[in-house]
């Protein structure tokens, strides 16, 4: 009797999961019902989603290295697609994952006539996806980039910051174009940031060609490269520090704290206001990204040894 | 899809609606059994949030706050789930090998969790094959492939509910299946191993 009352709440539960993913104003209302019903439901609906959540790692396998489902491809979503078997069919509908917990990301077409469609991720959104040619791309929070559904071995990043696996193909070179400038991938692990009139491209593994129409630059792992009002800088940077961020963490070697306020503000949405007084200021050193914004607060302010205070608009760091 | 769909310009919109629904998203948090003490906190991310992170016109804005409300009731749960079972290996673990623990959780390779994931891929898949045909590969175009409800219906010429039902059973069968690597997924204290694939599925202490 309890098992089956049991069931019909997860039943439920997992009907709200599915439903709230695009949810109206009244099924929030009759969640907050149901919620209020039971204490238990809140209980069952948590552990649906966090079932839910448990699959991603399987579910971005899935997306990579798509097994072969026999008899299953009956309704092919983009014909146009349909001539490469294998992965082919995951390109698309990966970027348009609007999967539950990711309902934030502002998913924008431009339009049936042109192949072209863009991703963006609000600050403070990461998100990862795969490209039906294996390349992976993961974007970090204020990002937008443009990609070709017909095409994939092309991407235009508009602003913001990503990281780039590509799948190398000598025949097909991956080309990431920011302006007028270009990246073309030798097969490579690379990360890109774009802000107002600056470029950093990080080499973590490979290499890749930066054209700007005037220069050719080859930049092998390890290697970085600031263009910015006609200027192109080399350097070079550790490549376990490349895309930190991807895995919860800012590196920094002698970085401005502008810089580094940007990235937090990037990486988690929070905006900060940076005392004129210390913007010259210099930070090194290692910043975890998890936790709350509580907890990350305090542990900005012990690092970089300043008053960091919470304001309405986000965070004000003095001296 | 919606009830209410017109665009709010964001800057002042938003904001301005946070606080007419304060007394009513306090009423949800409530209910998704956020701590009274964590209420204000939440909406105070929530209203920060709104005004830093959000940054085209939103349709159907009182859906849109829930929906984020509802999101970070999640994740803030998952985090003090995730503190917790931290604090309580720290505290159960003798003293000196806390260290040596910890640098193993660190250096945990990417490839033991890609290992895991396929198992879990592999366990998901075995289950979805016995499911009838079509209700797999709904689940698949929704859960792998990321099309909306709405978009496999029209691929597939049936109804939204017809979409929904499929869903509903993939789900209930796929959601029993447990990734090993996700502590919270183990079986309850008490319950024994054999709770853990049982039909009821639900892990009472996934708290």
């Amino acid at each position: 009797m309890q098992q089956l009352a049991e069931q019909s709440m997860r039943e439920a539960a997992i009907a709200w999961h599915l439903r709230l993913t695009d949810g109206s104003d009244a099924d929030w209302d009759g969640f907050a019902d149901w919620l209020e019903a039971d204490p238990r439901h809140n209980d069952i609906y948590e552990a649906v989603c966090d079932a839910d959540l448990a699959l991603e790692p399987a579910v971005e396998i899935a997306r990579e290295a798509p097994v072969e489902v026999p008899g299953v491809i009956k309704a092919e979503p983009f014909p146009e697609m349909a001539p490469v078997r294998s992965a082919r069919r995951w390109i698309w509908p990966a970027m348009a994952a609007s999967v539950a917990f990711v309902a934030l990301g502002t998913w924008a077409g431009s339009g049936l006539l042109t192949s072209d469609y863009a991703v963006r991720t609000a600050p403070g959104e990461t998100r990862t996806f795969a490209l039906a040619d294996g390349t992976r791309i993961v974007l970090n929070g204020g990002t937008e980039i443009v990609l070709d559904k017909a095409d994939p071995r092309v991407a235009t990043l508009k602003g913001g910051e990503a990281q780039f696996a590509v799948h190398h193909d000598a025949v097909r070179p991956f080309t990431l174009s920011v302006g007028d400038q270009r990246i073309v991938d030798v097969g490579t692990v690379f990360n890109v940031r774009s802000g107002k009139d600056a470029l950093r491209v990080e080499v973590a593994e490979g290499a890749v060609r930066f054209e700007d129409g005037m220069t050719h630059v080859r930049l092998n792992a390890g290697d970085t490269l600031d263009a910015g009002s006609g200027t192109i800088v080399e350097g070079s940077r550790p490549t376990a520090e490349i895309g930190g961020w991807t895995r919860g963490r800012l590196v920094y070697h002698d970085a401005p704290l502008v810089e580094v306020v940007a990235d937090i503000t990037r990486a988690r949405g929070i905006a900060v206001e940076l005392g004129s007084d210390i913007s010259q200021r210099r930070f090194s050193g290692v910043i975890q990204l998890d936790g709350d914004d509580v907890s990350l607060q305090k542990r900005v302010g012990t690092l970089l040894g300043l008053k960091v205070t919470a304001t309405a608009d986000g965070w004000s760091i003095t001296r | 899809m919606t009830s209410d769909g017109h665009e709010v310009p964001v800057d002042s919109g938003l904001r301005q609606l946070c606080l007419t629904l304060r007394p009513e998203l306090r009423r949800f948090l409530l209910a998704r059994r956020v701590s009274e003490a964590d209420v204000d906190d939440l909406l105070q991310d929530l209203f920060l949030r709104v005004e830093t992170s959000v940054t085209g016109p939103v349709r159907s804005p009182r859906a849109y706050l829930y929906q984020m409300l509802n999101n970070m009731a999640h994740t803030r749960r998952r985090t003090e789930a995730r503190q917790q079972a931290r604090d309580a290996d720290w505290l159960g673990a003798p003293s000196g090998v806390v260290a040596a623990d910890v640098e193993m959780m660190d250096l945990a390779p990417d490839q033991e969790a890609t290992v895991l994931a396929r198992d879990h891929l592999a366990r998901v898949e075995a289950r979805l094959a016995k499911l009838p045909e079509r209700t797999a590969h709904v689940f698949r175009q929704y859960r792998i492939e990321g099309l909306s409800q709405k978009e496999i219906a029209r691929d597939l010429g049936i109804s939204l509910s017809a979409v929904e039902k499929h869903l509903q059973r993939a789900y209930g069968a796929v959601l029993e299946i447990r990734n090993r690597l996700d502590p919270e997924g183990a079986p309850a204290t008490g319950a024994g191993p054999a709770a853990h694939d049982n039909a009821g599925g639900i892990d009472a202490t996934a708290r």
